[in-house]
């Protein structure tokens, strides 16, 4: 029996709680930055898992979603002048989706082998694009700051509280529209590519379309999180589009758990609490970063998440 | 030679055998018999070390050999001509049965005697010893797999399935070509779907239905059973009578 | 430089792919893994080159990095590439393996050696310049180039000619099969591991004249290397031959003419090209080792 939905609400109630408990502290607005923080990562961290665990796509390029919908924002508000939240958002989704729809395409058509390196290849060539910025609409390596959007009816944004809510609804959902899919009609063919893409053809699915469609539905998500993040810390960075970024998505989904879309929100939350409290103590924290890969493959091959909650990959 | 005890074995959560026990003696030929899916294959793959029992024993005359690796099995003497032959395509002939030999026999000395014995018994495959295994044709790419096996094992041979797809004619030169080989001494331990040529081979048969033995017989007293052999194998009895019965 | 020169240039960093790229091919078409860590060994024997080199000679440092790293590499191979494959995980799990011991690697390096790229000499018996026709060429590419077709021509022959070799190709072809026909396939995979892992090392010599050595080599490497490996087609030794000597001209062009990280994104357009029409790469066929 799982025990998702009861995971779910604890971890929902606690994050509704947690702002309430800590308001008026001196810690509220650092530990709320990082709520936000690995809520968003979490979110980044299901898209990826999304492709990889239901579709069996391996990306290692979802920086590029993820950036783009850092850098859509950024660009509209700082060169065009648009502060308007719901628009900000719109047109990062939707451009995410379109680098999405490209990335899907190609990905589509290669092995499954050469998946990662086509994915990598994508951010990294608009890691460059970005960087050497032809048309002076990204400020190069300096990033775009300046992120601010306006208020939306009457409330502040930006207030560290408020983008708190914002994030945990826009997560929840996420993660609700993300479940709602892969038990959709198209996500159970997308489980059955994943299993035998041979058998799938045959049934009769053009199967590039449904793996370049689930690519832009990763996409979106991605780029989501991307906008957010762009909102959140003021800033698009060429970072967001690097590999480390790509990496990043693997790194959660890995350690919480591939296919089981909470995993790699759990992974993300370790991975970005430690890594702040890591990295402030030792200088080469990346020790611990590669150890824990290594005892992960040894003691947790499936991740965290099916050994805390007994639940295995679908 | 041969034994499995209470064998259980099966791919990822499947079971597919269920407490299946048999035997193989010393110069007997043995036919593992049933339809398709019925576990004939896997019984051998949980011998060979190639998907390992989950739960009994197997034993090579007196070795518990129940989770050996495949490679210490098969240098115990056992020759396995696996079911769709499985050659090594872009190889020669010669190199096909040069690596069973090198695996398998610590005296180098013995190869050109090991070939002409090969070649001896398979006449084809002496002129073709040079092309590649995978333009052979399928009658000589069995001979190639059997022979294979000979060169492996001298104290057992595991035959999977080894007139699948062959026309009548090859069917019968194979048949000849594992008679031989039993009259030189050599136990074999034989799957076929085809019960004629099993019968005609063995000297004992057991049969597979549904992942557990069902019927354990003397070769000639299956032969002669038509409601057994319908009932197990599907198999008319007349038509049995027709190809042959087994030689005793 | 003329483009004859940049042609040279392209072959050169090439015979360094080809080098590193034949270990990681080889190991994927026996047992189906990626190692993420074979830019450590590149990188370990680029590094050690740069202190042994003065001491003990060019010859002798190469046999003793690939000494050490064949040796380093058949540990990681038995402590951790062996016990995954046998409780069947491979693939996925032996990737983030490696690359946890990449990564600690590479922060080790930059703890002991320090982050700032260092310069290796060229061996003072290869260094200067040759002179054929109107063109001078660096001598130490030339060796370099050759040195890699030398020893690629010899590992062909050893799997076409030797019975080793047959074995070898008969593990590709059909693992399963293979043992049992009797092969010990655990040891001649752990074998053939270490042999990539030595050569990877004896690339990092040979190419520390000619790219910096840093901390991080170990990584930037590897995403062209995959290139290589995958355009190539897995397990195909003419593959990387062929793909490393392509993509090592077009990098040496990309670089020239466009720019650094330029040249980096049209080798992987032209693989992803390439895929698009022979997903299994140039040369590639499920299982074959040629």
């Amino acid at each position: 029996m799982s025990r998702r939905p009861a995971v779910g609400a604890v971890l929902v109630a606690v994050a509704l709680l947690l702002p309430l408990a800590l308001a008026g502290t001196r810690s509220a607005h650092y530990v709320a930055h990082l709520a936000v923080q690995v809520m968003l990562m979490g979110l980044y961290a299901m898209a990826w898992d999304f492709l990889n665990g239901y579709v069996g796509m391996f990306s290692f390029g979802h920086a590029a979603f993820f950036g783009t919908g850092a850098y859509a924002v950024a660009i509209l508000v700082v060169r065009g002048g648009v502060t308007s939240a719901p628009v900000l958002l719109l047109a990062a989704l939707a451009a995410s989706v379109l680098v999405g729809a490209v990335v899907g395409y190609l990905s589509a058509r290669v092995g499954a082998v050469a998946i990662f390196l086509v994915t990598f290849a994508c951010a990294e060539a608009l890691y460059l694009l970005v960087l050497t910025d032809p048309r002076g609409l990204t400020n190069g390596d300096n990033g775009l700051a300046g992120v601010v959007p306006a208020p939306l009816l009457g409330v502040d944004l930006t207030q560290s509280g408020t983008f708190y809510y914002v994030a945990l609804a826009v997560v929840v959902l996420g993660y609700r529209l993300l479940a709602a899919i892969a038990r959709s009609q198209f996500g159970q063919v997308l489980l059955g590519i994943r299993e035998n893409e041979v058998r799938v053809r045959f049934a009769g699915y053009h199967v590039e379309q449904y793996k370049t469609a689930a690519v832009a539905v990763s996409a979106f998500f991605a780029g989501l999180a991307g906008a957010l993040t762009a909102l959140h810390e003021r800033i698009a960075s060429p970072e967001t589009l690097g590999w480390a970024v790509s990496g990043d998505a693997v790194l959660y989904a890995t350690l919480g758990g591939t296919g089981t879309l909470l995993g790699p929100v759990l992974g993300a939350g370790i991975v970005v609490v430690a890594r702040e409290v890591l990295s402030d103590l030792f200088r080469s924290w990346l020790i611990f970063v590669g150890a824990t890969y290594i005892a992960l493959v040894f003691f947790l091959p499936s991740g965290l998440f099916p050994v805390l909650f007994r639940e295995h990959r679908r | 030679m041969l034994t499995l005890e209470r064998v259980t074995a099966g791919y990822g959560d499947t079971t597919v055998l269920w407490d299946v026990s048999l035997e193989v003696r010393r110069g007997e030929a043995v036919a593992l018999l049933g339809r398709n899916g019925m576990g004939k294959t896997t019984t051998l793959l949980a011998a060979l070390g190639l998907n390992p029992a989950r739960t009994g024993r197997i034993t090579f005359k007196t070795t518990e050999i129940t989770r050996w690796q495949p490679f210490a099995i098969a240098r115990l003497g056992i020759g396995y001509a696996p079911e769709g032959r499985q050659l090594f395509a872009p190889l020669t002939v010669v190199q096909n049965l040069r690596i069973p030999f090198v695996n398998k026999h610590p005296d180098r000395a013995r190869w050109p005697a090991q070939l002409e014995r090969v070649f001896t018994l398979f006449p084809a495959l002496r002129e073709r010893r040079r092309q590649q295994a995978g333009s052979l044709s399928g009658g000589e790419q069995q001979m190639l797999a059997i022979a294979r096996a000979l060169v492996g094992g001298d104290e057992l041979l595991v035959l999977d399935e080894p007139t699948e797809g062959l026309a009548p004619t090859i069917v019968s030169a194979i048949v000849d070509a594992i008679r031989a080989l039993k009259a030189q001494g050599i136990t074999v331990l034989l799957v076929e779907q085809n019960a004629h040529t099993a019968l005609a081979v063995a000297d004992r048969a057991y049969v597979l239905e549904k992942g557990r033995i069902a019927l354990e017989r003397r070769a000639v007293d299956l032969a002669r059973d038509p409601e057994a052999l319908q009932r197990y194998l599907g198999v008319d009895a007349d038509t049995a009578l027709l190809v042959g019965g087994p030689t005793r | 430089m003329t483009v004859v020169l940049q042609t040279l240039n392209g072959l050169t960093i090439g015979a360094i792919y080809i080098l590193l790229a034949s270990g990681l091919t080889i190991v994927f078409g026996l047992q189906g893994i990626v190692n993420v860590a074979h830019g450590v060994f590149y990188m370990l024997g680029a590094y050690l080159a740069i202190g042994l080199y003065p001491r003990i000679g060019f010859a002798a440092t190469v046999a003793a990095v690939f000494t050490l790293t064949a040796l380093l590499g058949l540990v990681l191979e038995l402590a951790g590439v062996r016990p995954l494959v046998r409780w069947k995980r491979p693939g996925m799990q032996v990737l983030v393996l490696t690359l946890g011991v990449a990564i600690i690697a590479s922060e080790v390096t930059k703890l002991v050696w320090g982050p700032v790229p260092l310069l290796s000499d060229v061996p003072a018996g290869l260094a200067g310049t040759l002179t054929l026709g109107p063109i001078v060429y660096p001598t130490y590419w030339l060796f370099v180039i050759a040195f890699t077709a030398v020893l690629m021509t010899l590992l062909a022959l050893a799997f076409h000619r030797t019975t080793l070799g047959i074995l070898v190709q008969s593990i590709a072809l059909n693992s399963e099969i293979s043992q049992a026909m009797g092969t010990n396939a655990p040891r001649i995979n752990s074998l053939v591991f270490a042999l990539g892992t030595g050569v990877a090392g004896v690339a990092g010599v040979l190419a520390g004249p000619i790219l910096s050595v840093y901390p991080t080599m170990c990584f930037d490497l590897l995403m062209i290397l995959f290139v290589v490996v995958i355009l190539g087609g897995l397990g195909s030794l003419l593959g990387i031959v062929v793909s490393g000597v392509l993509i090592g001209l077009v990098n040496a062009f990309g670089v020239a003419y466009l720019s650094g990280t330029a040249g980096n994104i049209l080798a992987f357009a032209v693989m992803i090209a390439v895929l698009i029409f022979r997903p299994l790469g140039l040369f590639g066929r499920a299982g074959i080792l040629k």
